[in-house]
Formats: C-alpha cells, sequence, structure tokens
C-alpha cells in the first residue's frame, strides 16, 4: 500500500510503496512492428477490431537531473476504440509521449495520434489519430455501468508482448477491491482477474458480454495470475470527467481517520449505541475537508450513507472503503458529511478538490520538475517523485526525508511550511568547493529569512546583498555560507559546465 | 538473532561484524584437550585465558521470559592483581562465564567485577586462586605505545594458545554508540578467528586488546593501552566512575573558507562549529549552539575536529576529555561566540542511560514492560532497535530510527519513547489488533514521561471513567474502559502466557 490516500488506515504500519514494487504496469517497452486489416460491432470480431496497439516513444523526465530529461524509450500498449473515434487507453501507455503511433489489426497503416485527455490519478487516457482515422470507420465498443459480477468470465483483448495480431485471453473475476493503482499512487476500486495480462496488454478492454467491463493496467509480479483492469465505474468517472473538455480528476476529502471498532472507544466519543462511523486523526489544511473536519470529529454518513466502524459501505452486494462515496463524485460538487463533534451531531458541506499536500504523495505527471539551481546548489521541493531518484525510497533514503514524508502531514511539522525544499546536491563549482559533502538536506531559512516554498527560496536568493548568503538546513550540522559576489559569475560557470539549459523552473 | 554484531561502533559503516565462535567451537577445544602444555615466555603468551560465555537474550514481544541462552567464546590475558582483561559487548546479558587455560578443558567459574560499554572493555576475577598458578601476569605498556609490529595471542584450530604477527597500520580514535571513546590502532594480521579480546603484546607487555577483526581485510581493530589505563586509573580508589559524557553535536570546519570568515575565524585558528548541545551540557556559562571550539583544554582544535597528540599526532578531540578528563572536572573550552572570543566551562558528568531518550547502552536486565488491556508496553532503546537485525536503520519504523539518530535527549515532559509494541488481540481490545510500534504522546491528556508514568497514568484512571485512553505522535487513539482493560489483561495471562503485567516495580 501506498502512502495514506484519503486517508492512512490505522494499523498499517508503515505505509510502504508496495505496490509500486509488486505491481508493474503493463506496457512493453522495447519497440516491436508489423501490421493486419476488419471491423464490426459488439461480437468478438468487432471487439477485435476496436481493439487497437500504441506504440509511445517516451520522455521522463528526470528528478535527480531536473533540468534535463532521461533517454527517450520506446513502448507498446493497447487501447480500445470508443465513441468518437477517440481511443480509451491507459494513461501510463502515452504518459510523457513524444511520438505516438496507432496500428489497427486489419489495417496496413501506421497512424501518428495525440493524446486528447488524460487522468494519470486513474490511469486512463483518450487519444485521437490525426486526420483521416480508421477508428472512424471502426465500430466503437460500449462501455458497461456495471462491475462484473464475481466469478463471471471475461475476456482480455490487446498486444500482449507487441505482436501484430490481437490476442484474447480468457479468465474469471478473481476479486474486486480497492487498492493502489501503481502509476499515480492513488487508490481506486479495481478487479483482478485470473486471465493471463502481460506487458503490452496495458490499456486493452476487457469485455463481458458485448460491452467493456474493464481496462487492464497492471498485474501483481509477486503473484501467479493476478492480472487487475480499470472497472467500468472508474472508466465512467474519467469519461464524464472530460465531457465538458477539461480533465479534473478525482476529489479527495483529505483527513486521516482510524476505525471505530471498540465499543468503549466508541463511547468514549459519545457515540450512541448502534452508531458507526470513523474517527478523523488528521486533516490535512489544503484538501477538501481542511478546516471544515478536525481532529476528533467523527465521520458517521456521506451524503446519507452510514459509515461502518471499519469505514467501509456497501456497493453492489460488496463492501468498499467510504472514500468511494468521495472518488466517485466529480470535483467541483459538494458532499454532506454527517459529523460528530464534541457529541454534537452535525452536517458539514465538503466542496470537493483534488488532493493537494505540501508535501506531493502521487507521481506528477505532465509537467516537468521545479527547481533552482543557485551557486552550484540545486534546490528542489520534496514530492514523492524526489523519493523515488532511490530504487526502494522507503529502505533507501535519507532518514529525514523519510520521516518528513511520511510523518510531517500527520504530525502538523513545520506548519508555516507551504513545501519542504530540499537541497538535492551540489554541482561542483570553484564558489562552493569548500562545502564538501551537501546531500539531500532540508532548508530551513536563507539570511534569516524562514524558507516555506521553493518561489520563498528564489526570491530570497535574489534578494542576497550581504557579503555572505547563509542557508541554514534542519537538523544541518553548520550553515552553508556562499560568497555573494561570486554568484552571479559562477551560476553562468555552472549552467556552462553542467550543460543547463536554465538555473531555475520555479512553476 | 545470534549473528548480531557484539560491539556497536557509532559508526556503523564499518565491516567487522563478525559472529561469534559458537558451539563448533567448544568442540574444538574439547577435542585438544590432550594437547599443548602452557608457553611461557617473553611473548605473554602465557598469560591468555580463554573465556566462556553463557548469556541469554530477551524476546521484546515476549519480555516475560528470555528467548533462549547462546554461548560465546572470547579471549582475556590475565593482569597484574590476577585481573582478567577482556571486552565488555560479549558479556552483555551474562548468565554464566567461565574460564580455561592454556588449551585445557577443565572450566573454572570466573565474576564479572566490571563491564564498562562506553569503552568496551571488561575485568574478570577469579575466585579459585591456584588458576593463576600456571598463568603469567601481563604488564601495560605505557600509553603512546606506537612502535610497528608486535605479536597477538590468540588460538590455532585445536584451541592452542599461538601467536599471530601484527602490525599498526594507524591509530584514531573510535566513537561507539554510547558516546564512549577508545583510541583504535587499526593493525593488519593474520589472525584468523576470535576478534574479541585477544591481547596484543609488544616485547610481553600489552599494547591493547583486538576489538573487532575484518576477515576480509585480514585486520583487526584494536583498543589502545590508553584506553586500558583510563580504565584501571578510574578503578584505582575502588570506584569506576566510567567515561565523562562529552558529545556536543558539533561539526568540524572541514576547511570551509566562505563559513570560517563569516564566522570570524582568524587565519590559522581552527574548530568545530556547535550546532546544538545536549541537555545535560547545557550549563551555566557553558556551551551555545552557534559557538565554535578552539581548544579544548588548551588544545588547539583544527579544522577537522582534531588535537595534536603527542603520541598519535592528529586524534579527534573527543579523546582530550574522554581518556584525559574525570567524571566531576570542568573540561575547559575557548570558544568564539558572536565574535569574541570566551573561555568556558563544562562540568562533566559520567555517561549513562539517564543521558538519552534512546539508551544506547546494554542494560543487561530484561526489557522493561507493561501489558495494559492486553496491549504490551515498552521503552525504546537500542537493543530493541536491534532486534530488526543488521539493516534496522531502514528496516526498523522510520519514526523511531528518527528518534535514535537525532539522539534527542530527555526533556522535563519526556524522559524516554514509550511504544505500543503489539495487541494480544481479544474481545475487549478489538479494533486496536493491528497498532504495532505506535509512539505513545499522552495518556489521560497527561504527556507520558516514561513507562513507569505511563503506569502511574493508567492507575491514577483507574476510578475515572473512561479509565484509559491513549493518543499516539500519529494521531491514532485508544480507549478502553475499565471492565475491558481488566478482562484482556486477565486474558492475556491466561490465553497468551503472559507471567507478569509488567516488571516495573
Amino acid at each position: 500500500m501506498k502512502i495514506g490516500h484519503l486517508a492512512t488506515p490505522p494499523g498499517a504500519g508503515r505505509p510502504a510503496a508496495l505496490a509500486v514494487m509488486l505491481a508493474t504496469v503493463l506496457t512493453l517497452a522495447g519497440c516491436l512492428t508489423s501490421e493486419t486489416p476488419t471491423s464490426g460491432g459488439g461480437s468478438p470480431a468487432a471487439i477485435r477490431a476496436a481493439t487497437v496497439k500504441l506504440t509511445c516513444v517516451q520522455q521522463n523526465p528526470s528528478y535527480y537531473h531536473p533540468w534535463s530529461e532521461q533517454d527517450p524509450e520506446t513502448s507498446t500498449g493497447s487501447g480500445v476504440v470508443v465513441r468518437g473515434g477517440l481511443i480509451l487507453t491507459n494513461a501510463h501507455v502515452v504518459a510523457h509521449s513524444r511520438y505516438l503511433t496507432v496500428r489497427f489489426e486489419t489495417d496496413p497503416g501506421e497512424y501518428e495520434a495525440e493524446v486528447v485527455f488524460i487522468s494519470h490519478q486513474c490511469d486512463l487516457a483518450l487519444v485521437k489519430v490525426a486526420g483521416d482515422s480508421p477508428a472512424d470507420r471502426v465500430r466503437p465498443i460500449t462501455i458497461s455501468d456495471r462491475l462484473p459480477a464475481l466469478g463471471s468470465t471475461v475476456a482480455t483483448y490487446g498486444y500482449p508482448h507487441g505482436g501484430d495480431s490481437v490476442s484474447v485471453t480468457k479468465g474469471v473475476v478473481s476479486r474486486i477491491e480497492y487498492s493502489t493503482y501503481s502509476h499515480s499512487g492513488n487508490s481506486f476500486l479495481l478487479v483482478q482477474t485470473d486471465a493471463a495480462i502481460n506487458p503490452g496488454n496495458s490499456g486493452g478492454p476487457v469485455v463481458q458480454g458485448s460491452a467493456v467491463v474493464g481496462i487492464a493496467f497492471q498485474v501483481d509480479r509477486a503473484a501467479e495470475n493476478m492480472g487487475f483492469l480499470i472497472p467500468a465505474p472508474v472508466i465512467g468517472h474519467f469519461l464524464a470527467d472530460v465531457r465538458d473538455g477539461r480533465c479534473d480528476g478525482f476529489p479527495e476529502l483529505g483527513v486521516a481517520w482510524q476505525s471505530l471498532e471498540n465499543p468503549d472507544h466508541r463511547r468514549s466519543l459519545r457515540m450512541k449505541d448502534g452508531e458507526s462511523g470513523v474517527l478523523v486523526t488528521h486533516s490535512y489544511p489544503l484538501c477538501s475537508a481542511g478546516g471544515l473536519l478536525i481532529p476528533g470529529d467523527v465521520i458517521l454518513t456521506v451524503d446519507g450513507a452510514e459509515v461502518s466502524g471499519d469505514a467501509s459501505i456497501p456497493l453492489q452486494g460488496l463492501r468498499v472503503p467510504f472514500s468511494y462515496l468521495i472518488d466517485s463524485r466529480q470535483v467541483g460538487e459538494q458532499v454532506k458529511i454527517g459529523v460528530l463533534r464534541g457529541g454534537e451531531r452535525m452536517t458539514v458541506t465538503v466542496p470537493l478538490k483534488r488532493e493537494d499536500n505540501r508535501i506531493p504523495w502521487s507521481n506528477l505527471y505532465d509537467s516537468q520538475p521545479r527547481f533552482l539551481v543557485y551557486g552550484g546548489l540545486i534546490f528542489q521541493p520534496l514530492s514523492l517523485d524526489y523519493m523515488e531518484i532511490w530504487e526502494n525510497w522507503p529502505v533507501e533514503a535519507e532518514l529525514l526525508l523519510r520521516h518528513y514524508f511520511i510523518n510531517a502531514e500527520s504530525d502538523g511539522m513545520h506548519p508555516q511550511r507551504k513545501e519542504f525544499v530540499v537541497i538535492n546536491r551540489v554541482l561542483s563549482d570553484s564558489s562552493n568547493s569548500y562545502l564538501g559533502e551537501v546531500e539531500d538536506r532540508v532548508v530551513d531559512t536563507i539570511d534569516g529569512r524562514p524558507i516555506t516554498s521553493l518561489q520563498d527560496a528564489a526570491d530570497a536568493l535574489a534578494a542576497a546583498s550581504g557579503e555572505w548568503v547563509v542557508i541554514t538546513t534542519d537538523y544541518g550540522d553548520k550553515p552553508i555560507v556562499l560568497k555573494t559576489s561570486e554568484m552571479a559569475e559562477a551560476n553562468r560557470r555552472i549552467m556552462e559546465a553542467y550543460d543547463l539549459p536554465q538555473l531555475e523552473r520555479l512553476q | 538473532m545470534s549473528d548480531q554484531p557484539l560491539r556497536a561502533p557509532r559508526h556503523a559503516g564499518r565491516p567487522a561484524r563478525l559472529p561469534m565462535a559458537g558451539r563448533a567451537g567448544l568442540a574444538i577445544l574439547a577435542v585438544m584437550a590432550l594437547a599443548a602444555p602452557a608457553v611461557f615466555g617473553e611473548s605473554g603468551i602465557g598469560s591468555v585465558v580463554r573465556i566462556l560465555v553463557t548469556s541469554r537474550s530477551y524476546d521484546y514481544y515476549a519480555p516475560w521470559q528470555s528467548n533462549g541462552s547462546r554461548k560465546d567464546e572470547i579471549t582475556g590475558c590475565v593482569l597484574p592483581d590476577q585481573r582478567i582483561l577482556t571486552v565488555a559487548y560479549p558479556l552483555r546479558n551474562h548468565t554464566m562465564v567461565q574460564v580455561t587455560k592454556n588449551g585445557q578443558s577443565r572450566q573454572t567459574s570466573a565474576e564479572v567485577v566490571l563491564k564498562d560499554y562506553s569503552s568496551n572493555l571488561a575485568i574478570l576475577k577469579v575466585k579459585d586462586p591456584s588458576f593463576f598458578a600456571d598463568l603469567a601476569e601481563v604488564q601495560l605498556e605505557r600509553p603512546g605505545w606506537k612502535n610497528g609490529r608486535c605479536t597477538i595471542v590468540g588460538w590455532d584450530r585445536s584451541g592452542v594458545p599461538r601467536e599471530y604477527s601484527a602490525e599498526r597500520l594507524y591509530t584514531d580514535v573510535n566513537l561507539y554508540y554510547s558516546h564512549g571513546v577508545a583510541v583504535r590502532h587499526r593493525m593488519s594480521t593474520d589472525l584468523d578467528r576470535g576478534g574479541y579480546g585477544e591481547p596484543v603484546l609488544k616485547g610481553g607487555k600489552l599494547v591493547g586488546i583486538v576489538d573487532g577483526m575484518d576477515r576480509e581485510e585480514k585486520s583487526v581493530d584494536v583498543i589502545a593501552v590508553d584506553s586500558i589505563h583510563r580504565m584501571l586509573g578510574d578503578l584505582a580508589d575502588g570506584r569506576y566512575d566510567g567515561q565523562p559524557f562529552f558529545s556536543p553535536d558539533a561539526a568540524p570546519l572541514g576547511g570551509d573558507e566562505n563559513l570560517r570568515r563569516w564566522l570570524g575565524l582568524a587565519d590559522g585558528e581552527g574548530g568545530l562549529f556547535v550546532a546544538d548541545v545536549p541537555t545535560r551540557l547545557q550549563q551555566e556559562g557553558g556551551l551555545r549552539p552557534g559557538d565554535v571550539i578552539l581548544q579544548v583544554d588548551g588544545h588547539p582544535i583544527d579544522d577537522e575536529g582534531m588535537y595534536d597528540s603527542p603520541a598519535y599526532g592528529k586524534l579527534d578531540y573527543r579523546a582530550l576529555v574522554g581518556l584525559q578528563r574525570r567524571v566531576g572536572d570542568t573540561v575547559s573550552l575557548y570558544v568564539l561566540r558572536e565574535g569574541k572570543r570566551i573561555t568556558v566551562g563544562v562540568h562533566l558528568q559520567p555517561i549513562g542511560e539517564d543521558l538519552f531518550l534512546v539508551n544506547p547502552l546494554p542494560t543487561d536486565l530484561p526489557p522493561r514492560y507493561l501489558v495494559w488491556g492486553g496491549l504490551l508496553f515498552t521503552e525504546l532503546t537500542y537493543e530493541y532497535l536491534e532486534t530488526w537485525g543488521d539493516d534496522w536503520k531502514g528496516k526498523a519504523d522510520e519514526r523511531l530510527v528518527w528518534y535514535w539518530n537525532r539522539e534527542l535527549y530527555p526533556t522535563e515532559t519526556r524522559r524516554r519513547i514509550v511504544l505500543l509494541v503489539q495487541v494480544f488481540a481479544t474481545e475487549e481490545n478489538v479494533g486496536y489488533h493491528a497498532f504495532r510500534n505506535a509512539v505513545v504522546a499522552t495518556c489521560n491528556g497527561q504527556p507520558v514521561r516514561d513507562l513507569a508514568h505511563l503506569k502511574q497514568l493508567l492507575a491514577d484512571g483507574r476510578d475515572h471513567p473512561p479509565y484509559g485512553s491513549l493518543r499516539f505522535e500519529d494521531g491514532r487513539s485508544i480507549v478502553l474502559e475499565r471492565a475491558a482493560a481488566e478482562a484482556a489483561g486477565k486474558k492475556a495471562v491466561e490465553t497468551y502466557g503472559v507471567r507478569r503485567l509488567t516488571n516495573l516495580p
């Protein structure tokens, strides 16, 4: 489980990025090529015709060298033609796309395409072939509006391990649960199947009868025959979201909570017999419920639905976390939370926003890393992407960063900080050669001014006018002292020596 | 847990984390009983004894019981007055210590009279005077010995004492987790077994004892005779104070010219930047954060934090206090504070567990614990962190490692970190079963100072419903009423075999 979205479940111990380590997204890296032709309706032949292969040259940002990008990589995935000639696929298949092409099984051509909408949170994207598109001649496949039944048979269509003709595998719906989408680290509803799903299947339709019930997207590498699909309700949310021409994503309540399964615990909170709910342990200030829900509140209902002591709600014969009631809504909508606060029952209306934390707990996409280089010191905000510079950050990353990343929000550390500014490392230059090893230190002040954001750091450094620039860091051993008059020249030298196209990207 | 390092070097990057010889060693010892008469002479080989240590380990998840016992073999040598000198860490939680000599199998009981974990030195005594009849006493070389070649007396494959050659490579200061220091020689050697307590001799005199071995590098660490002299000197009045504590959070300036100029240091002046001062060193007229330590007891400190020792050249400044000062002394520090050069004094106290929020020192006692409502509480210690194994810094909960690593010091409201280790699941404590290693912040609204305080707060809450209400640092809470807590406590005893609900007084 990744760190708590909506909440850190009680007793989860350390929220390690297990899902990221175990689950692998299914894009097939290393490109392949070839061709074939045809199309139909909701029949197997029609589904084959609507199942396409995407080849994408991706170029990912580098959080270690935040001014540059990683080498381009080519990978393939699958997709399915839905309404309007649009192709539905996974976000991770087309993320950071530099060049994207689509092939149809029954058409010899390779068509350049572009990403129209992308939601990294739920790992879905809509892609369109430019100009005259074979997708317009393919009958679109309907997307179901329900979860498939447990134990029912599903068929997965796609291009596993590349290949040029559609592969179909069958399996049953093994499990429906709420778990981590490894592309973003967010948790949503997902469906597990034993149908063979392999790299290259990513983005391919999973079909029951004549309708798509899911999009294949990840597997658990540590287990056998555990493939996962993004189920119809999540796809439906994404399609409804983009209808207005904009992808707002999934809202997040933004509280940490604890289950209330102990009767003494419930009594101490003045809950009535038979009443159930969960206890708010922290409310993230920038999120939807920031300032509206407070620690000590008991969430009794969400839009009238009773929340159980184990934090679940019923859904089509299953029990899922109550956060489903939040993330099945759209950003901008409101939810009514029934709250018990200090013995008083009240309704709190929460306008829904996307998750927003001082330290981003989700991977950021479609944006380049923010940074600032000054005198060779690389300043960056702390984020999950930054932590993932380490291959296994929960064990390997600098302790201070792990501690902040995991506990700063729940413990309310440094409440004045809007973000945590890290000095990644120092690019050596004659002006900083005395510094020795400065790595992964969190900036506290610059010239006596508390640093609460990367912009703050930029402003403080730009304003430096004394003989020295003095930077202090949290639990740092000694201040970092730079000679102000040398900085302009040093910055020029460093740009040249390290091939920096720019010294900062603050937004 | 049998492959635990026996020493606790402060800088864990070093290798030399070798497991002790185990049962196999004992078997070999039995076989060689027929062999080898004692060898006497200049070499000092006749002063070496084998020490068989039986020790127990504690089960932190069931602290009322021992986790079994282990046997280790280490080495010692006989000092004047029939005192046997060896290293302290392998004697952790010892239940029985026996000694043998000259490759004989006959075991004689020994008593541990001193175990100093901050210096990693121990002294044993043997009641039976006849044990020493055919053993030679070894004299200590004067402090500051540093000639090249010497001999290590260890054991050969069949358990007979044997000389190994050794050569000093360099000398530095070893900083233990306990904040104790030792002058250490790194030596290359052909010694290939043991690594715990073997005497290092030159011309029949003791120049140090082995404190760890790196088989790959074919090297050993040797606690220099200087540290042994300090210990014996401390012991001379019959009362052992141990090393004084002097460990400000100070960083060498490292030749940072900009920092030096900003601080206002003169050319040729070196020093240490004091980032933080532990509670116990915060004294009136003492050290303050932001100070630059220029001299310790009149010895100039350079930009690497070193002073010029007459014998060894550059050594870490802490050796000036740890080895040359005694508990109760006042060390004199010449510091640069806000542009002024002034002398301040720090009154020295012994290294003891009360100095630390997370006790780094072995206690030789079972972990303190309390079971309440089926919830098992203990205090965070180095020994508890060690239960995660060698990689505990990565594996243990980062919050716990954080407390350790920041070396935070006790305050008025917090003397120890109190942890909910785990829950013995019963019907009454349902909802809390998944709690593990949760740091307790408050009990019934009061900040929890230590485990005894938690026990007191719970006892005080007995007649004040809801009895026990705990809040954890991560914001979670636990509430149990008296009836449930007592019922769950009873079940912990009946179902889970918790023998006693606490070992606190």
